[in-house]
């Protein structure tokens, strides 16, 4: 009883996540929202920590290794009894799985070998299986597979990540909609809220080459002058 | 079997008020949990967020009044009957405090971030009250029929 009412308080202290492309700032911080989750009983907590690092390592997919990465999902799996929690992680793992294949076609490299394993999703074998066709038989099922390799190989890089954000944003409201006050609907709100992060630190990102290449511009208008 | 029959009367005098108490308790703590969340996210405007949290208080004061009528009806054979109306009455009442005890949680949550919606957001809940309003009336009418009848 106590766990389901602390959910009440929790999720009322929580503010309104606006779609993450109508922000230009966090609605709350790392900081405060960590302090709000000390309400949880300690089974949740830990369960939140857990997801916590899973989207720190998500995030630095390209610092690991594939082995790393189907470690880390490892060890996830004993909290994937959480329907929501399964449903959410399974649908990244699935996109994840889609993007490599798709990149690792675009650079002209062959399907991966099933002796080495090289990602956890369910997809993997079907990918493998299905490496010549454009959308490795999943279209019907994915209907993102195309636009997403139309634009991967049209190396829209900005449009690629709206599009794939929007798909995680979708899904999560998706999975979260009709329900309040409940473990769901949190797990829900700490994915947005890590789509917000990372889409405004890619923002951030964004606007530090732009000045870089200000910069140059600048350095080499200088240079013609000085000539 | 007349004790029976009485203490089935009994039952049913007690039912509303004590399945109303159930109601406005559960309700009045859920609201109430959402509002002292609120108030850390808001700056402002408290006092209506734990007004909000204190409706579903409503269904035990139906649930007294209509204890205190349905008591003053009961005898050896009106008591069947105040057993059903007072059971039935005291569901609906528990039923309507547990839910407009959601509907003030879920008022509070949106409206907290969002004040010109506050008004309209309490409209569930109104809803909600006004089925236990009807589940109060009709059973007050009842018991004048049951009464007058015998």
């Amino acid at each position: 009883m106590s766990q389901v009412n602390v959910y009440y308080t929790l999720i009322s202290s929580l503010p309104y996540l606006p779609r993450y492309d109508q922000v230009d700032r966090l609605p709350i911080n790392r900081e405060r929202l960590r302090e709000r989750l000390k309400m949880l009983e300690p089974s949740d907590a830990e369960l939140i920590a857990q997801i916590a690092i899973f989207l720190c390592w998500d995030r630095q997919q390209t610092a690991c290794t594939d082995a790393e990465m189907i470690a880390q999902y490892e060890k996830m799996r004993p909290f994937m009894t959480q329907p929501a929690l399964a449903a959410i992680l399974g649908f990244r793992m699935d996109l994840i799985t889609i993007l490599a294949a798709l990149r690792r076609r675009h650079l002209g490299w062959g399907a991966p070998q099933g002796d080495s394993p090289w990602s956890v999703s369910r997809l993997a074998r079907q990918i493998e299986n299905n490496w010549e066709d454009p959308t490795f038989k999943l279209g019907a099922v994915y209907s993102w597979i195309t636009p997403v390799r139309d634009l991967l190989v049209a190396e829209e890089t900005v449009a690629l990540d709206r599009l794939i954000f929007n798909l995680i944003w979708d899904r999560i409201n998706h999975l979260t909609s009709g329900v309040d006050f409940c473990l769901e609907k949190l797990l829900g709100y700490l994915f947005k809220w890590d789509v917000i992060e990372n889409w405004l630190s890619y923002e951030s990102r964004a606007a530090e080459i732009r000045f870089a290449e200000l910069v140059q511009e600048v350095t080499c208008e200088h240079k013609i002058d000085f000539k | 079997m007349e004790q029976i029959i009485m203490a089935l009367g009994w039952f049913g005098v007690f039912s509303p008020m004590a399945l109303g108490a159930v109601g406005s308790i559960i309700g009045c703590a859920r609201a109430g949990q959402a509002a002292c969340g609120a108030l850390l996210e808001t700056e402002s405007g408290h006092g209506r967020f734990i007004g909000v949290s204190a409706m579903p208080s409503s269904q035990i004061i139906y649930g007294i009044v209509v204890m205190l009528t349905l008591q003053g009806s009961l005898h050896a054979d009106t008591a069947p009957g105040i057993f059903a109306i007072g059971l039935l009455a005291g569901i609906a009442l528990m039923a309507s405090g547990v839910y407009q005890g959601y509907c003030c949680a879920s008022a509070i949550n949106v409206s907290k971030n969002k004040a010109e919606i506050f008004g309209i957001s309490l409209a569930p809940a109104a809803v909600v009250e006004g089925f236990a309003v009807f589940a109060f009336v009709f059973a007050l009418v009842l018991v004048g029929s049951l009464s007058g009848g015998n």
